[in-house]
């Protein structure tokens, strides 16, 4: 059945409301925002929070700061980030990963820190209620398996945002509110590789903000692999960004990778090949077969995981041969 | 945990309008619109973000209603479709969209239009690639996307296509749809839009197992803790036959099962209720005790005998079994020195209409009246009877507008449920099936496991073709032995093969009931000819297109059925039509390769012919045409119209046969108490039976006018108010239409045909003529394929087909997108899987972006017993572009697909295996 259960829509008009009706409510209420992904969800029974706490209609979560590199507001559409002049310009990637999500109404209701906290995915969660039940639930609602590889002692469902990967290639601060503190932190350190605990948020906290640093003289490129020119979650990303110097030659590069695992993957590895050198083809092939082994694809999402494995070195290959092209 | 669901005020501007309503905050804003707004112009196809059937504009930009809380319009601007059309007078926008006839079914419509008018509002005068991106989520079924960019783009002022400027309504000509003004004003009704003010809902339960036995408790426990629950209904409250199916001797489908289940989705129980409550109550509330059992779920286990039969009645699996010999295939093939041979597998394929299966029922004293979206308002009657119990008179069939069928909407799906809960409770009952439901629930394409072999001379010339094909038919019969029966006529393709040997089978599996989808088989079987052809030209060093013309039926000659071909064969010309192209398209391809390492193109061509009418089986129509004393001329159809232009082209031939314009008809569609039988939307047949029996129709109420005035045969005829006139060589008679007594529905004169086109049975060699005419085509494709992600992408189709005669440019050419469109989503991306598919987000259908431009070749080879020319255009439109497809994916990259669709990562994985390989 389709149709949402029974809830209560909180609206706080501040940070300060919502963090003090999330302390009152707890574990019976989840923040939203966009809601284009929790809503569907909510329809298959995967959350039933008796209170959303919507966050959208916050002013201070939807302003965009230009100053030492920018500082876009969690609440910012995604639609607004893909079309921004100055993301366009100096954070390619993001604009570009912004503007592949989902179709264009999804990117004008959903946002920029929905995308950096959407649900991990599966073929087994992302079914509705009576189909996991008649299989038996798994680990990540309501059951204690993992039917992708049954003796896996933690869930496996993939990391599916367009966004994550750019923010680490882009080495983004995440700025996280909660009531005892606001607290700053990596990217990559925001994300962790476990389906079910997939963000190393508390749950008291709220994702506020995104503060990518200056990035003049860097370009950054991210490619991404689905069946359709729209509408469908990534099969893979790829997130590059690189610094040349006027000779060609690499002085930095991160390299990350999405839906490859339950997190958001930073390839370090791999971007080390290519510093302080020219990067040719070789160079980059060798870059992204470092990367590969990174990827541990499992069957489920969409196409099989033997070929999503084998793209990861080619969208790598392209996404670096890009970024340095351009 | 109670949850407070108050309502809250919410104040907001809708189509310029204040508007105040009481509403909890947390209903979707598509709920309040259709259920508290009576707008029922905003539709909803999945209500999970996937289809975008729901976008309105919210202070301006695109969203999708079923994702927005209503809380959240608090102070904005809403903007729906009825809000388009001012005074009454259609938009620019939608007056392009009737133009064009970018409305087929017009249940994407009003998203069409909206998600359009958001990129117009904020861009007036956008590119082709900007119309691609604002429409990227909102996905059609009908119509390929092409007249629809195109008239978005009119409307923006940057691009038009040649379009006659204000089209006459001729037969012939590209009259606008009669039913095209209430689709784009979002006024049309659907199955799911209306029911009388005092209807109970209805939901259905059903098994999340493939296979399972159950017991369901006796529920008065739960109706007595729910008081909005009025009753739930099982097996045992079916007062007929609890069983149905397509054919008179098969009806081996539950309506609701009594104790085991045979695949996921079959119904169970019914919950009859407020909506409120029978939303409430869970599956897991009613505590049906599942005793799960191993399932067929393969070709394999249907036949190993290991499992117990999915049908006790079937020991073997096997349903249906077709068989076809001409000539003796099997030794010629052995002697011949060219010769081909593989074997493909298709997969479930499902319709996909952006219309949920939809409808109510009504008891009125003994009779049943049921409104439903529907392809067979006929078929539904007896069959809704049958259920029952009671004679088909009992019942009455009033069809909504369809949105989408393509074969899916021939099967039952709410029809005999929703006659019992209302026949039971003497309540309005109705049911709008979940998007997730209709596809668990409903028919698919068979999805087939094929062999074929064939040879040539040297000179080319065909001298055999062998087939063997297993079809999955799923759980319950459908339309299986149909496609069993069908797919041995065809599987040669529209070529003179000397010697055939066609053998195939329906097999019952545990899996959703294969029914008919445009094509019934023959789309499945067209691979693999087209395959062999291509293998066939190459060997013998002849260019592939020059092969099937050399190879192409044409008249005189004797189809494999041994059906003497004497009218409208157009096979040879469609690829004549082609000739420069492909020549221009494969030197194009080739000169790109020659410059490009990892990208690849290619061309290639498939081709079809598909007979117009059931097989060997009376199935006539029956039109009616009346003339009221007021002078408004009525035509009854019978004929459904899903979005193909039924209701159009009935009245362009009807009015061509009468002599009078067809501006002054009005039309009834489908009802089974004002129209005759016109017999089932399918198999390619309304244009040409139903439009024979539109043009005696017409004819025979032309020939009492004339006899009435006394006048000439040839004489012209004019309709003025009340005043028939009627001109001859002598002058002019007049005919005053008050003065004749009114017969029925208040015409004073009505006209009737009725055409059953002549076939004959088939032999046990398969024998006979199964159709009265075939359509032909063929279409070529170039596709780009990266040969390191496996990816295609088809750049442009050139598709040509003998029509006979086009009644309406327009529609023809909507209905040849639109199969091109279903054609590139079966090649390349569609594929149900029982148990993992479970809304528009995991079964893919071509968007708006996935459409290469098609250019449309029309040959006019008449048929002399279609009107005035005519034949069936439906399900050809589809056949040939896998084919080519999948002939471009060869030419591009030298590897053949064998298991269909051709996704990147079976593409891949042939290219890398033929890597390794040399």
């Amino acid at each position: 059945m389709l149709r949402l259960p029974p809830f209560e829509l909180l609206q706080p008009a501040t940070l300060a409301e919502a963090l003090e009706l999330k302390k009152q409510h707890g574990e019976d209420a989840m923040y939203t925002s966009g809601g284009t992904d929790l809503y569907p969800n909510m329809k298959r029974r995967q959350f039933e929070p008796h209170f959303l706490i919507a966050l959208k209609g916050i002013e201070e979560l939807s302003r965009i700061e230009i100053k030492n590199g920018i500082r876009i507001g969690a609440g910012v559409s995604l639609d607004k980030v893909a079309n921004h002049p100055f993301i366009q310009e100096h954070y390619t990637a993001l604009s570009t990963a912004a503007g592949l999500v989902s179709s264009p109404q999804l990117r004008k209701m959903g946002t920029l820190g929905g995308n950096l906290c959407v649900d991990t995915r599966c073929t087994y969660y992302n079914q509705n209620y009576p189909w996991r039940k008649s299989l038996g639930f798994c680990m990540k609602k309501d059951g204690d398996i993992c039917w992708v590889a049954r003796s896996s002692p933690k869930c496996l469902a993939v990391s599916s945002s367009d966004c994550a990967p750019v923010m680490l290639a882009l080495e983004a601060d995440f700025i996280l509110l909660g009531n005892e503190d606001q607290r700053t932190i990596k990217a990559e350190e925001f994300y962790q590789d476990d389906g079910i605990h997939y963000l190393r948020k508390k749950p008291d906290e709220v994702l506020i903000s995104i503060s990518l640093p200056e990035k003049s003289g860097w370009n950054s490129v991210y490619k991404k692999l689905r069946r359709r020119g729209t509408i469908d979650f990534p099969v893979l990303g790829a997130a590059v960004s690189v610094r040349l110097d006027e000779d060609g030659i690499c002085q930095d590069a991160r390299l990350a990778l999405g839906a490859v695992s339950s997190a958001p993957v930073l390839a370090s590895k791999a971007s080390e090949k290519l510093l302080g050198k020219k990067p040719d083809s070789d160079l980059i092939q060798a870059a992204a077969y470092e990367a590969s082994k990174l990827a541990k694809p499992m069957d489920n999402t969409d196409m099989n995981l033997g070929y999503r494995k084998k793209m990861v070195s080619v969208f790598a290959s392209r996404a670096l041969s890009e970024a340095i092209a351009s | 945990m109670e949850v407070e669901t108050a309502s809250k005020t919410i104040r907001f501007k809708l189509n310029g309008q204040a508007c105040s309503i009481a509403s909890n905050p947390v209903t979707r804003t598509s709920d309040v619109l259709r259920e508290e707004l009576g707008l029922t112009g905003t539709k909803v196809g999945c209500d999970a973000g996937d289809c975008g059937a729901c976008t309105i504009l919210i202070d301006g930009e695109q969203r999708f209603a079923c994702l927005t809380a209503a809380g959240q319009l608090e102070g904005c601007d809403v903007q729906t479709v009825e809000g388009l059309a001012k005074d009454g007078k259609l938009s620019p926008l939608q007056q392009a969209f009737h133009r064009y006839g970018a409305a087929q079914c017009g249940i994407c419509t009003p998203g069409m239009l909206m998600a359009a008018q958001s990129l117009l509002n904020v861009k007036p005068s956008p590119s082709r690639e900007e119309v691609e991106d604002a429409l990227g989520g909102v996905l059609c079924r009908c119509t390929g996307y092409s007249k629809i960019v195109a008239a978005v783009l009119e409307a923006s002022g940057t691009e038009t296509q040649e379009l006659p400027a204000d089209a006459d309504s001729g037969f012939g000509s590209r009259t606008r749809k009669v039913d095209g003004e209430p689709k784009l004003l979002g006024t049309e009704i659907y199955g799911a839009d209306t029911a009388p003010d005092d209807s109970l809902w209805m939901r259905v339960v059903r098994s999340p197992h493939p296979r399972a036995t159950f017991v369901l408790p006796s529920p008065e426990k739960i109706i007595e803790e729910n008081p909005g629950l009025m009753r739930i209904l099982t097996w045992q409250d079916v007062p007929g036959n609890n069983g149905f199916g397509i054919y008179p001797h098969i009806k081996d489908q539950p309506v609701l099962a009594k104790d085991q289940v045979r695949y996921r989705g079959e119904a169970v129980a019914a919950l009859i209720g407020d909506r409120k409550s029978i939303e409430a109550v869970t599956d897991d509330d009613l505590g049906i005790e599942w005793v799960p059992q191993d399932a067929i779920e393969s070709y394999e286990s249907a036949l190993e005998g290991k499992i117990s039969p999915v049908q006790e009645i079937h020991e073997d699996n096997l349903l249906a079994r077709g068989f076809l010999k001409k000539g003796d295939a099997e030794s010629v093939y052995e002697q011949s020195l060219i010769k081909a041979q593989g074997s493909w597998e298709t997969s479930y394929v499902e319709h996909a209409y952006i219309e949920p299966e939809a409808g109510y029922a009504v008891k009125r004293g003994q009779r049943l009246e049921l409104f439903v979206s529907t392809q067979t308002p006929y078929m539904d009657r007896d069959e809704v009877a049958q259920v029952l119990g009671i004679g088909p008179d009992q019942v009455r069939i009033i069809p909504s507008a369809v949105g989408g069928g393509f074969g899916g909407k021939l099967d039952c799906s709410v029809q005999p449920l929703l006659a019992v809960a209302a026949w039971i409770l003497e309540k309005p009952i109705r049911c709008t099936f979940t998007r997730p439901e209709s596809l668990a629930s409903s028919t698919k394409r068979h999805p087939a496991k094929m062999k074929a072999s064939a040879s040539c001379d040297k000179d080319g010339s065909l001298t055999s073709l062998s087939f063997e094909g297993d079809f999955n038919t799923g759980a319950y019969a459908s339309w299986g032995p149909t496609v069993a029966d069908r797919v041995p006529i065809h599987c040669s393709g529209p070529y003179f093969v000397p010697n055939i040997l066609a053998k195939t089978r329906a097999l019952l599996t545990n899996g959703p009931p294969s029914g008919a989808f445009r094509g019934f088989g023959v789309p499945q079987s067209a691979i693999a000819h087209e395959a062999l052809m291509d293998s066939l030209a190459e060997q013998t060093g002849i260019d592939q297109l020059e092969f099937r013309l050399k190879n192409a039926l044409r008249k005189g000659q004797k189809t494999g059925s041994g059906q003497l071909l004497e009218n409208s064969v157009g096979q040879a010309e469609c690829l004549e039509a082609l000739q420069s192209r492909w020549q221009e398209w494969r030197k194009a391809s080739e000169e790109f390769n020659n410059h490009s390492e990892i990208i690849k193109r290619g061309v290639g061509i498939g081709c079809c012919w598909y007979g117009c009418g059931n097989t060997s089986m009376s199935n006539p129509s029956t039109m009616r045409v009346g003339i009221n004393s007021e002078g408004t001329i009525t035509l009854y159809n019978g004929a459904m119209d899903i979005g193909q232009g039924a209701n159009t082209i009935m009245i362009q031939i009807c009015a061509e046969a009468l002599g009078l314009p067809a501006s002054s008809f009005q039309f009834i569609m489908g009802d089974t108490d004002l129209t005759a039988d016109a017999g089932k939307t399918s198999a390619s047949r309304q244009a040409f039976v139903s439009g024979r029996a539109s043009q005696l129709a017409g004819e025979h109420l032309r020939t009492q006018i004339i006899h009435l005035a006394e006048a000439e045969e040839d004489a012209n005829l004019r309709l003025d108010g009340r005043t028939l006139w009627v001109q001859d060589k002598n002058g002019e008679h007049s005919i005053l239409l008050s003065d004749l007594l009114p017969r029925t529905n208040g015409d004073v004169l009505v006209g009737e045909g009725t055409f059953d086109p002549p076939t004959t049975k088939l032999d046990e060699n398969g024998q006979g003529s199964p159709y009265a005419t075939y359509g032909f085509g063929a279409h070529i494709a170039e596709v780009e394929v990266d040969l390191k992600l496996g990816t295609t992408r088809v750049l442009r189709l050139a598709a040509a087909h003998d029509v006979g005669k086009t009644v309406n440019p327009t529609q023809v050419e909507g209905q040849i997108q639109g199969g091109v469109a279903q054609g590139l989503g079966m090649a390349l991306m569609e594929e149900y899987v029982q148990g993992v598919t479970e809304n528009l987000h995991d079964y893919l259908i071509p968007t708006v972006g996935d459409m290469p431009d098609i250019e449309i070749l029309l040959i006019e080879d008449p048929e002399p017993l279609g009107p005035f020319g005519a034949k069936g255009i439906g399900e050809h439109a589809l056949i040939p572009t896998a084919p080519a497809i999948l002939g471009g994916i060869r030419q591009a990259t030298g590897v053949s697909i064998h298991r269909i669709p051709a996704t990147p990562d079976r593409v891949l994985q042939a290219i890398q295996q033929k890597g390794m390989q040399a």
